[in-house]
């Protein structure tokens, strides 16, 4: 049993409810699992299925061995596993200090502590605790929305497309963020448009095609498949 | 319309255009003309002393002519209009309005609005230090709306509206016939009607609209011999002579187009608060 | 000196209207729609200022905060039973019912308390000639309760807990569910706190004049005006824009007729659509 788990997940949105046509997923501890896959493929609905924001129809999701299919998401978020969406992931009038605030919204207590602690892995949002966080910069607004889902101490992150709309530098920096965060004992789920970035910090990844699993592995793996390279990697 | 169902009509409307409708003489209307109740406000104002008039009035069709009107009454006698600010109804203050209306440096101030807003010319005057006398009409500041105001703010107040004749024999008559001790004037209007009609029909001889319109100037304006009322009247008419009715209301005498002709006004002031009678004319 | 009293007495009442306008601006902010039901929360906010001040005797401070706490709570009750469920039909629908609600809510003071004009118990004082410059004393202490009262929401937005999660969902409701701030208390407190501003207003500017069951609905028209300049949703935003709709309306009586007054709120309606749509502070919360 990893510590996170899905199984067979069909969900979607209204009456378009079979987005995902029977996933699975799984996060062992200490691990960075990377998600690729076509735009459209159900990446984004997969995230969000787990993280509450959409019922499944059908299918599993545990966390730590507790079932948390259908639970609200301030339950999953209570009970370690923190999301960060693929846009609008910031309150954008408020200052970065307050965003974190509001990242630990659901355990106010120690929060000052956590939020030092947060803001001494991440200088740069340090640097502008009191700027508000629509001021920041692409880059660091990713940082910000990831410092914000670091604020419950989550044993699970996913992460949707972090690097997405980052020049190289910006997404190399957030990547070594990312890695840091992993080294210090979470486990990450990450969607990606940028496979290659994405296999080379994951250690297994997953390959979603149309709202099912293509291929699963070692990320190492995938990416020296000749296959894959050719649809995914650009050569 | 009454005229086109050839229907007399006898009225209190308050709206002068009324009488200037094509109605072919089926209308006549007891209420007087504004022209009639400004020309009167502005001999009261002349009476207290009063020399240069600051108007401020609601936003309304009556704005204007009622300031020529009083313009007009003031002119030949001395008086003028020193400044006329007309302000927008349902505003929690109009002191701004009240300053423009002052740098004319009047000596007297005629209001001319409903309760509502008067009632805040009056705060806001009272702010203001302005202790002129105020005219306003008596609908814009009844006992109630007094009430609501500290006595100060009212000092000074002046109210006029156009009165039943209640020196006449007719108002006399009217009241002991209705068992009111003192019936307004709307109610003292009402009885007339209900007197021409009996006294025009009886004159006809006969009950139509046609014949109403036709015979109304016969028995209540001319010559004839004055009555008031209808049992009067009839015994008159009855003799074969000509009447002249004079009303509760007033004389009941008519213009070409239905107007009344003259009527008599009362006039109040505000004494601590308390609306007291001050004079008839 | 004429421009400069027009300005004063602008400021004077443009604070005042601030206060229903953070309302209106605020459930915007939070809920999404613009409810017109803050008409009739003004007239209630009056009226239960009127029976705490006159039949109970209270000073009119005491009664500014009574004002507040009837109109906040009718203000909850009301989104709860009637406008709560009109919002997942849209916001035009929403916005109507909301007339519909100030409609029947105004008629129900109306035939509590009747039609008549009503005055608080407080005496009436002259003005102040500062250096020319006429200011009454009750405009002061208006202006003074006004602020304070804007000081002590700012502050509320700005430190509490609550009132930062009220400015999250303003910002990004999805977000904030997400990250387990409960929409539906929001969406109570922001009621409470919006209609109880507007009570509270609708009693400052009553104590300045007089109240009746039309006071909210005759002062309705500029504090939209004022919501709308300053940026709808935009807290600062409804006090900026009563400030310019307040001080718009004295400065026009220099070249307009004061029949028009009400066209200035219209004119600068227009305007500020027309050269910046999202209102002089745009649409930001905070
Ligand atoms: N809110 C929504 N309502 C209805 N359909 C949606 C919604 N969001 C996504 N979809 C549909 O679900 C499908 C999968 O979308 P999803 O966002 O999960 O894709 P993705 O793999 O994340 O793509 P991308 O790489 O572009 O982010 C798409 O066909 C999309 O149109
Ligand atoms: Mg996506």
């Amino acid at each position: 049993m990893g510590l996170l788990t899905a199984t067979g997940v069909v969900a979607g949105y209204g009456a378009a409810d079979e987005i995902l046509k029977g996933v699975d997923l799984r996060v062992e501890p200490g691990e960075i699992v990377g998600i690729i896959g076509p735009n459209g493929a159900g990446k984004s609905t997969l995230l969000k299925a787990v993280a509450g924001l959409l019922k499944p129809k059908s299918g599993a999701i545990q966390l730590d061995n507790q079932d948390i299919t259908g639970k609200e998401p301030r339950d999953i978020s209570r009970m370690g596993l923190a999301y960060v969406p693929q846009e609008h992931n910031i309150f954008p009038s408020m200052s970065v200090r307050e965003n974190l605030e509001m990242g630990g919204y659901v355990d106010p207590k120690g929060a000052k502590e956590r939020i030092d602690g947060v803001l001494g892995r991440f200088p740069v949002l340090a640097k502008k605790r009191r700027h508000a966080a629509r001021t920041l910069s692409g880059g660091e607004r990713q940082m910000l929305a990831m410092a914000m889902a670091l604020m419950v101490e989550p044993a699970v992150l996913l992460l949707d497309e972090p690097s997405a709309g980052l020049s190289p530098v910006a997404a190399e920096v957030l990547f070594d963020a990312i890695i840091k965060i992993n080294k210090e004992g979470v486990s990450i789920a990450m969607v990606e448009q940028n496979a290659n970035e994405a296999l080379a910090i994951s250690h297994r990844a997953y390959i979603l095609v149309d709202g099912k699993n293509s291929r699963t592995g070692p990320a190492a793996a995938l990416a020296a498949d000749p296959e894959i390279r050719r649809i995914f990697l650009g050569g | 319309m009454c005229w086109e169902s050839k229907t007399f009509l006898m009225t209190v409307s308050g709206a002068d255009s009324i009488t200037l409708l094509p109605h072919q003489g089926f209308l006549v209307r007891t209420q007087p003309t504004s022209k009639l109740q400004a020309t009167a406000h502005g001999e009261f104002i002349l009476s207290q002393g009063a020399k240069r008039v600051g108007i401020i009035g609601i936003q309304a069709p009556f704005a204007l002519p009622n300031k020529e009107h009083l313009e007009n009454t003031l002119k030949p006698k001395g008086g003028e209009v020193v400044s006329h600010v007309i302000y927008e109804k349902d505003k929690p203050t109009y002191r701004s309005e009240i300053d423009q209306m002052m740098r004319g440096r009047p000596d007297y101030i005629y209001t001319n609005g409903y309760a509502p807003d008067t009632v805040v010319l009056l705060r806001d005057m009272y702010r203001a230090g302005i202790d002129l006398p105020k005219f306003a009409q008596s609908y814009a500041v009844p006992q109630p709306t007094l009430d609501t105001i500290p006595a100060e703010v009212s000092a000074k107040v002046f109210t006029g509206q156009p009165s039943a004749d209640i020196e006449s024999p007719a108002y006399k008559l009217a009241a002991d016939r209705i068992g009111e001790k003192e019936p307004d004037g709307y109610v003292s209007q009402a009885t007339d009607w209900a007197s021409m009609a009996v006294l025009t029909i009886a004159k006809a001889k006969e009950v139509s609209g046609v014949a109403m319109k036709d015979n109304i100037r016969k028995i209540c304006q001319g010559s004839g011999q004055k009555v008031y009322s209808a049992v009067e009247g009839l015994k008159v008419l009855g003799e074969g002579k000509e009447i002249n009715y004079e009303g509760a209301s007033g004389p009941c005498d008519f213009t070409d187009i239905g107007d009344i002709l003259g009527c008599r006004f009362r006039y109040m002031h505000v004494v601590k608060g308390k609306l007291e009678f001050l004079k008839l004319v | 000196m004429e421009v400069l009293q027009l300005i004063v007495n602008g400021l004077m009442a443009g604070t005042i209207l601030a206060v229903p306008a953070i309302g209106l601006t605020a459930i915007f902010a939070v809920l999404r729609f613009t409810n017109f039901a803050l008409a009739s929360h003004m007239t209630i906010g009056a009226f239960a200022g009127y029976v705490a001040n006159v039949t109970f005797g209270l000073p009119a401070v005491a009664s500014l905060g009574f004002a507040f706490l009837i109109a906040g709570l009718i203000g909850v009750l009301s989104d709860e039973i009637v406008l709560k469920a009109f919002r997942r039909a849209g916001f035009i629908t929403t916005a109507i019912g909301s007339i519909a609600l100030t409609i029947a809510l105004e008629n129900l003071v109306r035939f509590i308390f009747g039609n008549q004009l009503r005055g608080y118990n407080l005496p009436i004082q002259r003005d102040w000639v500062i250096s020319g410059i006429r200011i009454s004393p009750q405009q002061v202490e208006n202006f003074v309760v006004a602020v304070i009262v804007m000081a002590a929401l700012f502050a509320f937005l700005a430190f509490t807990r609550t009132g930062k999660s009220m400015r999250a969902v303003a910002d990004n409701p999805m977000l904030a569910a997400i990250k387990g701030i409960n929409a539906n208390a929001v969406a109570r407190i922001v009621s409470f706190v919006a209609m109880g501003l507007a009570g509270l207003g609708g009693m400052l500017i009553g104590l300045d004049t007089t109240i009746d069951p039309l006071i909210g609905f005759k002062t309705i028209l500029q504090i939209f005006a004022a919501a709308v300049v300053g940026g709808l949703g935009s807290i600062p935003g409804a006090v900026v824009g009563a400030l310019v709709v307040g001080v718009g309306e004295e400065l026009s009586l220099l070249v307009l007729t004061p029949a028009y007054r009400t066209a200035v709120g219209f004119i600068a309606i227009l305007l500020v659509l027309t050269f910046r749509p999202r209102g002089i502070l745009g649409q930001r919360a905070y």
